[in-house]
């Protein structure tokens, strides 16, 4: 599913010289698996997502998607990679205001080719599987946190993606919603689903099968692998 | 890209910021309204200024002014030429008392021959016009404007009554046509036409007559005939040559020309405002736009993560800045429409509706959209997804 080899990445930071976010980062997930990428902040969780989601570009290393090199897709070809196979659900939820919970997780369908109907319908069907299925017309504003983290993750299953990016899902949660989100995304994982999870929370990251460590822009196998 | 829902999805976006969407559209609404009267009202206009300078100048005449013109010197013009086949005399007399039974208005005079109702082109909706035989007598016998006629008599008719004009006494034998107020702003249905004879013996003491109108056969030739009118009157007035003449013409082309003149400067000015209204429009709807897009930096992201391209964000700002400015537009439109109706009404103006116009006016309210939305358009397009997700 994702195979990236010697990755680097690197800031300028205006006085500071440059920073090196990421070292020769090799790092793979397979389909199936549910992984959790656990490091402190500016440990470069981020932007190594921001790469893996096509958001961002390495400076050097090789990117592996689904089996295709992404180094010299054009910006045209990285959106639609990226509406095609990752769903993301961030930590500040990102829903668009004043626009119900079913036009939120619409959104990525209307980028590509579907017809008026599907787009309804798969809407419909995500929002069930996040057991929203009383909310469909309402507003974020009118959601709970957890509720809204949902939505989200409805909107990043809706187009089926090969792989779902999931950034401090928890972070803007109370204990019981963010104990219920990590619950929902062990379910999908279950039923299929790609995940890859980053996270500072080592409790959160107990719920994926697989942990990885980044300090410091490298990455660490957990030795422990937890059973599934 | 799903263009239907992004469509629907710019009308809620205008629906639901109603304060903005009307800042947005009052330009646009200003601009179209102002093309649209102008397309339905323009050719009335124009044509009311067809029909005034008609009135005063028809094909095929010719305007005499002078302060020493005499009837004879008309006849003197018309024996020489034989392509002069109408001419009337105008002495105008200016304003002066009319009283009936004790009621009295102030009323513009002026002295005609009989065929004047040709010549100048008036008739008479009630009673009769004068006879040659009213001339030749200088019979006082008086034609009045209808609202004269209502001011004087009321709701009464007023053929066969009897008015004063500076206390002379006068039958009133007809009722003018009504035609309006002219283009030096009289109101000619206030007037009082009397026989020349009958001013210039009674009234003015005077055997001149200011005014005449010549109308000649060939319409196409009026310039050259006004110069041989030109001719017969320096010999009568006994005008050297290089000397000036005392008198002035002005043909019917010279006055076609002048009503062009006038006919191009209105639509110039109504083009022009339109123009200056819809570009303040586009600046407004740019620049609420580049904010509109500075407050939905995260919404532009969020849809680049979920697989928006550059270009269909793009297409998103700049069909809204269009949705917008076509949506105005239609109702500028619908303004338009209403202030044509109420200035036609209120100056009595034709109403003609004009096809191309309407689509001139829409055409420039896309256009502006366009104009409008590219730069907003642009910056949304090039955000950087991280940084506007932050």
């Amino acid at each position: 599913m994702i195979n990236v080899r010697k990755l680097c990445k690197s800031f300028q930071r205006p006085g500071e010289g440059v920073l090196q976010v990421l070292r020769d980062v090799d790092f793979s997930v397979d389909e199936g698996e549910f992984v959790a990428i656990v490091g402190a902040s500016g440990s470069g969780k981020t932007t190594l997502m921001n790469i893996l989601g096509l958001l961002d570009r390495p400076d050097s290393g090789d990117y592996e998607l689904q089996g295709r090199t992404v180094e010299n897709l054009s910006p045209e070809q990285r959106a639609h990679l990226r509406n095609e196979t990752i769903g993301f659900v961030f930590q500040q939820f990102h829903l668009l205001p004043r626009t119900t919970a079913t036009e939120n997780v619409e959104l990525p369908l209307l980028y590509s080719t579907q017809t008026d109907m599907d787009i309804s319908r798969k809407a419909r069907e995500a929002l069930c599987r996040v057991g929203l299925e009383e909310r469909l017309t309402h507003y974020p504003s009118e959601l709970s946190g957890g509720q809204q983290q949902r939505v989200a993750i409805a909107r990043a299953l809706v187009n089926d993606p090969g792989i779902i990016l999931a950034d401090e899902p928890t972070g803007n949660l109370d204990r019981a919603s963010g104990s219920q989100i990590m619950d929902l995304f062990g379910e999908l994982n279950r039923n299929g689903s790609t995940i890859l999870l980053i996270t500072h929370d080592e409790t959160v990251a107990r719920s994926a099968s697989r942990t990885v460590r980044i300090t410091d822009g490298q990455l660490h196998e957990a030795l422990v692998r937890k059973a599934s | 890209m799903n263009y239907q829902r992004l469509l629907t999805g710019s009308l809620r976006n205008l629906a639901r910021f109603k304060l903005r969407s009307f800042f947005m559209s009052i330009g646009v609404i200003l601009g179209v309204a102002t093309l649209v009267v102008g397309s339905t009202l323009g050719s009335g206009a124009e044509q009311k200024i067809t029909d005034q300078i008609n009135r005063m100048f028809g094909p095929g005449t010719i305007f005499i002014a002078s302060n020493e013109l005499k009837a004879p010197d008309l006849e003197a013009v018309a024996d020489e030429l034989d392509q002069v086949i109408e001419f009337g005399p105008r002495m105008m007399l200016g304003e002066k008392e009319i009283s009936s039974a004790g009621v009295s208005a102030q009323a513009g005079v002026a002295g005609y021959s009989a065929n004047a109702e040709y010549v100048w082109n008036r008739t008479v909706t009630d009673g009769r016009f004068f006879t040659d035989r009213d001339i030749d007598r200088s019979a006082r016998v008086a034609l009045i404007g209808n609202k004269l006629e209502a001011e004087l008599f009321g709701g009464n008719s007023a053929v066969g009554e009897e008015i004063l004009v500076d206390s002379v006494p006068f039958e009133v034998v007809g009722i003018l046509e009504p035609i309006g107020i002219d283009p030096h702003g009289e109101d000619r249905d206030m007037e009082v036409y009397v026989p020349y004879s009958t001013a210039q013996r009674r009234l003015a003491n005077t055997d001149l007559v200011g005014m005449a109108k010549f109308v000649v056969r060939d319409a196409d030739r009026v310039e050259e005939d006004a110069e041989e009118i030109a001719a017969v009157l320096r010999e009568r007035f006994s005008i050297a040559e290089g000397e000036r003449d005392s008198f002035q013409l002005y043909t019917s082309k010279f006055a076609d020309a002048s009503a062009n003149r006038m006919k191009r400067m209105l639509k110039v000015y109504v083009a022009l405002a339109a123009a200056v209204v819809l570009l303040v429009a586009a600046v407004v709807i740019a620049s609420i736009m580049l904010i509109v897009v500075r407050e939905r930096i995260a919404e532009v992201g969020l849809r680049k993560a979920v697989g928006a391209t550059a270009g269909s964000i793009a297409t998103q700002f700049l069909w809204e800045a269009t949705t917008v400015s076509l949506v105005s537009g239609i109702l500028g439109m619908a303004v338009g429409f209403g202030a044509a109706v109420a200035f036609a009404k209120l100056y009595d103006i034709p109403m003609q509706l004009q096809p191309l116009g309407v689509c001139i006016a829409l055409g420039a309210s896309v256009v502006v959209g366009i104009v409008s939305g590219i730069l907003p358009a642009r910056r949304a397009a090039r955000l950087n997804p991280i940084e506007a997700l932050r």
